[in-house]
């Protein structure tokens, strides 16, 4: 079999080193002009990968990584040992990841409809701009506001105490964490997120409204039957994205809100990597479990691709 | 000096919980797990550290019968005098790296104080720096990259500890051990247990920058005590906690503490330090006392009573300084360096007073204790020199830079030049607003004088920091594992330690009962406490013959 393929395919060989040589001569510029970008992705994203290695490694930081020692899968260990602490910090991700794919992630496309039912352009703007402001202050500000406004000590708590009637507590609540900070990434980054959302609805052919409205269609079925309909392989791409860094569930917010928590509530992968690896100096470990989790989340980008070309989606490649 | 506590965790979120030290197991010197043993494990007694002569030179307004307590000065000596004579170095820039709780300092050609110190040293003295929470980093790749200044600061423990220290650094033990360290008279009035921390195998490796031994201090504003008529100086832990109770105030937003102190009700039960030792060398993790059990209940207690400010524990430890001084809280915890800069954050609010207030004996009339701040900041140490003259005169600089407060060296290095950077207002050096910038530069970070209290034209604050000296430091119980090295305490035992204060917080929360410490305790026993102990009690022997 594949002898028969062989000529065919030396054939081929043989045209192209005269044929690339011509296509760079061609794209020489646009070569150029990718090339500092090429350079800052090889050193900047691709050489790093090479310090995974410490994850085989016992590191120590006053030694270079050549000379420390090799240990193999000894660093892997805590993950299939089932330690608590790192199951508890798993579970946590998991719950927390659960929550963002099902209930955050749709919320910007939700808003992105309603926006796009705003008539007045003038208003949009403005909404917009309110919209996308949160998604600019650092979490270190964020949390500060909901400490300040819905805090124990907090503006509406006080307030409350003032008039003497009954306070909430949210933050220090271990129950609630996972709503606290939920509730601080819908209010950060929804508005950002519709960004795309708008930019594909902008996209669909009006005259396919027109058709529905004169069907005698109802805002609400033109949205279902023409909108939806024409944004579904976006909405499909930034969902395999997201599924990607699915189990990066910001270690900024959550390492600054751990301390009225404690970890049992709070631990997540990365927050465990920084407390156990960076801060514990297990540097091995810490640099598996994060190899681990970099693992998983290729295959779940794997895995949603393929899933969205069965339903005859381009994904975020085509095969 | 408000990076001095947020450096205990680089975010600083449970600062209350790292302040009491559970976090930063402190033990140092001959190392029993040495991989290079044949080394001198047992000669690290008395004739090892450096002989201490103090100064007589310039007597302070307030001295003790205490050697621990730093002497106390209301303005600066006058007239100050010259404690080197001749310039240290000459020819070859000194290159050397430190660390900053600061902002960054203007560079050599705009900073006249840095000038004046080259020009006093005979030498161009090359300081770079990083900020306190990259430091360990920049160690890192310093040591890795091989490309190490003349003198480089060594900051807590790493791992193999004494390994790295022969591989890249001068054992200066001829040169400082015992009256050796008499040619260098500034550095013989360092204390003595300052230079513990530099001993690792049974020599010396570096030149301390000390501390007072005060530690953690529980800072009162004293006016607001004063206001509701409360005593400075509780009892006993109930008039502890009904004075906490006097001060706090919901509706009107005001509470006592601004984090669960923890550090105090250890204290108060009678635990000082994360190990304690005894006369038999025989060492005990004091997490497994019942006594520890009881401060977490408590702490607990405490919290239930509702005079812990309600997001304390949710917050930043500058956040808790901030309520301290608008009075939201009338006390706040952190490490006795920080005293100073409360002075300038309340210069506004009338009849401002801060005082220390020492944790009470859990019974009136009990036995009070007081956990031992770390004697050091950290040490500089030197790397690899041939030349013996070099060596020398690196170690001259060293000399002139620990020279004492009343001495020209002293203004030179922390107020630069007259009339530019700073100008004399009666007898103390006041600096300018040019000089306060450029006197960030962290000089004083290589190694610099022991301590002493001073704060121009404030006799009071001067007061108040010496009276909680000499009454807080006879409590201090010393800290056994200053001076002992460990391995598993610096490798493997800092993610136990962190998993075991985890729970501790958790518990202090009142997220889990008190009663799952004694398991917590337990498994860390197990799993490195055990091995850490066994460490200490040989290193413990081998110090103490």
């Amino acid at each position: 079999m594949r002898k028969g393929s062989s000529p065919a395919a030396t054939t081929r060989r043989a045209r192209r080193p005269g044929q690339a040589l011509a296509r760079w001569r061609r794209d020489r510029l646009l070569l150029l002009l990718a090339a500092p970008g090429v350079l800052v992705v090889l050193l900047f994203h691709y050489l790093p990968l090479l310090g995974n290695v410490i994850a085989f490694k016992g590191y120590l930081p006053f030694l270079t990584i050549a000379e420390s020692p090799w240990v193999g899968w000894d660093n892997f260990q805590v993950i299939f040992s089932g330690d608590p602490l790192f199951v508890n910090a798993l579970t946590n991700t998991l719950i927390i990841t659960l929550i963002q794919v099902l209930f955050v992630f749709p919320l910007p496309l939700a808003l992105a409809l309603l926006l796009n039912e705003v008539i007045s352009e003038r208003l949009k703007r403005i909404v917009q701009s309110v919209l996308y402001m949160p998604h600019f202050m650092s979490w270190v500000i964020v949390v500060a506001l909901f400490q300040q406004i819905v805090g124990n000590a907090g503006m509406v708590n006080t307030l409350l105490r003032e008039h003497d009637m009954a306070t909430f507590s949210i933050i220090g609540v271990p129950e609630l964490f996972e709503v606290l900070i939920t509730s601080q990434v819908i209010w950060k980054d929804t508005g950002w997120g519709t960004i795309i959302f708008l930019a594909a609805i902008s996209r669909v052919d009006t005259s396919l409204y027109e058709a529905a409205a004169m069907d005698g269609a109802g805002a609400l079925r033109r949205i279902w039957h023409v909108t939806l309909p024409a944004i579904r392989s976006v909405f499909v791409l930034l969902l395999i994205l997201r599924l990607g860094d699915a189990l990066t569930v910001g270690f900024e917010q959550i390492i600054l809100q751990q301390g009225a928590v404690g970890a049992t509530a709070s631990e997540v992968l990365d927050t465990y990597v920084y407390n156990h690896g960076i801060v514990g100096g297990n540097w091995g470990q810490a640099a598996a479990v994060g190899l681990t989790k970099g693992v998983i989340s290729v295959l779940l980008v794997l895995g949603a691709n393929k899933l969205a070309h069965k339903f005859g989606e381009r994904g975020v490649y085509h095969k | 000096m408000s990076g001095t506590i947020s450096r205990r965790r680089f975010l600083g979120v449970t600062g209350a919980f790292a302040a009491m030290g559970l976090l930063g197991a402190c033990s140092r010197s001959p190392g029993s797990q040495s991989p290079n043993a044949g080394s001198t494990g047992g000669g690290a007694s008395a004739g090892l550290l450096p002989t201490y002569r103090p100064f007589d030179t310039f007597p302070p307004d307030l001295a003790s019968s205490n050697p621990d307590v730093a002497p106390g000065y209301f303005t600066y000596p006058d007239p100050p005098t010259a404690m080197t004579s001749g310039v240290p170095a000459s020819g070859d820039p000194i290159r050397a790296l430190t660390f900053t709780y600061d902002p960054v300092a203007p560079e050599l050609a705009n900073n006249a104080l840095w000038q004046s110190i080259n020009e006093a040293l005979g030498t161009e003295l090359d300081l770079e720096y990083t900020p306190a929470a990259e430091y360990s980093a920049r160690f890192a790749t310093t040591i890795a990259g091989n490309d190490l200044p003349d003198l480089m600061a060594i900051k807590g423990q790493q791992q193999q500890m004494p390994a790295m220290l022969a591989a890249k650094f001068t054992d200066l033990t001829e040169y400082l051990s015992g009256d050796a360290v008499l040619d260098y008279p500034n550095l013989a009035a360092l204390p003595t247990p300052s230079w513990l921390s530099t001993v690792y195998d049974g020599k010396l490796w570096g030149v301390p920058v000390p501390r007072s031994l005060i530690g953690n201090v529980l800072y009162t504003r004293a006016d607001i005590l004063e206001r509701a008529g409360l005593s400075l100086q509780p009892e006993s832990l109930e008039e502890f906690t009904e004075m906490a109770q006097a001060l706090t105030n919901d509706r009107e937003g005001r509470w006592a503490f601004g984090q669960t102190p923890l550090s105090v009700l250890l204290e108060t039960n009678g635990i000082a330090n994360l190990w304690s030792v005894d006369d038999s060398g025989v060492f005990a993790f004091n997490g497994t006392l019942p006594e520890y059990e009881q401060a977490l209940a408590d702490s607990v207690a405490l919290n239930d009573l509702g005079v812990v400010h309600p997001d304390g524990n949710a917050v930043q430890n500058t956040q808790r300084n901030e309520w301290m001084i608008a009075g939201t809280t009338a006390f706040q915890i952190g490490l006795y360096a920080g005293w100073p800069k409360f002075y300038v954050q309340g210069a506004d609010i009338e009849g401002f007073r801060l005082t220390g207030m020492l944790s009470p004996a859990r019974e009136r009339g009990g036995t009070m204790v007081r956990t031992a701040g770390p004697s050091v900041s950290h040490f500089s140490a030197i790397d690899k020199q041939d030349d013996p003259e070099r060596l020398a005169e690196i170690l001259r600089v060293l000399d002139w830079l620990a020279a004492p407060f009343g001495s020209t060296e002293y203004i030179t290095r922390r107020f630069g030049k007259e009339g530019e950077t700073f100008t004399f207002d009666g007898p103390d050096p006041v600096l300018t607003s040019q000089g306060v910038n450029q006197a960030t530069l962290p000089m004083r970070y290589i190694t610099e004088n022991s301590p002493v209290i001073f704060e121009s034209r404030n006799e009071q604050a001067v007061r108040d920091q010496f009276d909680h000296q000499e009454a807080g430091l006879q409590y201090t119980v010393p800290n056994p594992t200053e001076g002992l090295y460990s391995e598993t305490a610096v490798s493997e035992g800092a993610s136990a330690q962190q998993a075991l204060t985890a729970t501790e917080l958790e518990i202090v929360l009142g997220n889990r009962p008190v009663a799952d410490w004694a398991a917590a305790v337990e498994s860390y026993m197990s799993a490195v406490g055990n091995k850490i102990q066994a460490e200490y009690e040989e290193a413990w022997a081998q110090l103490n013959g």
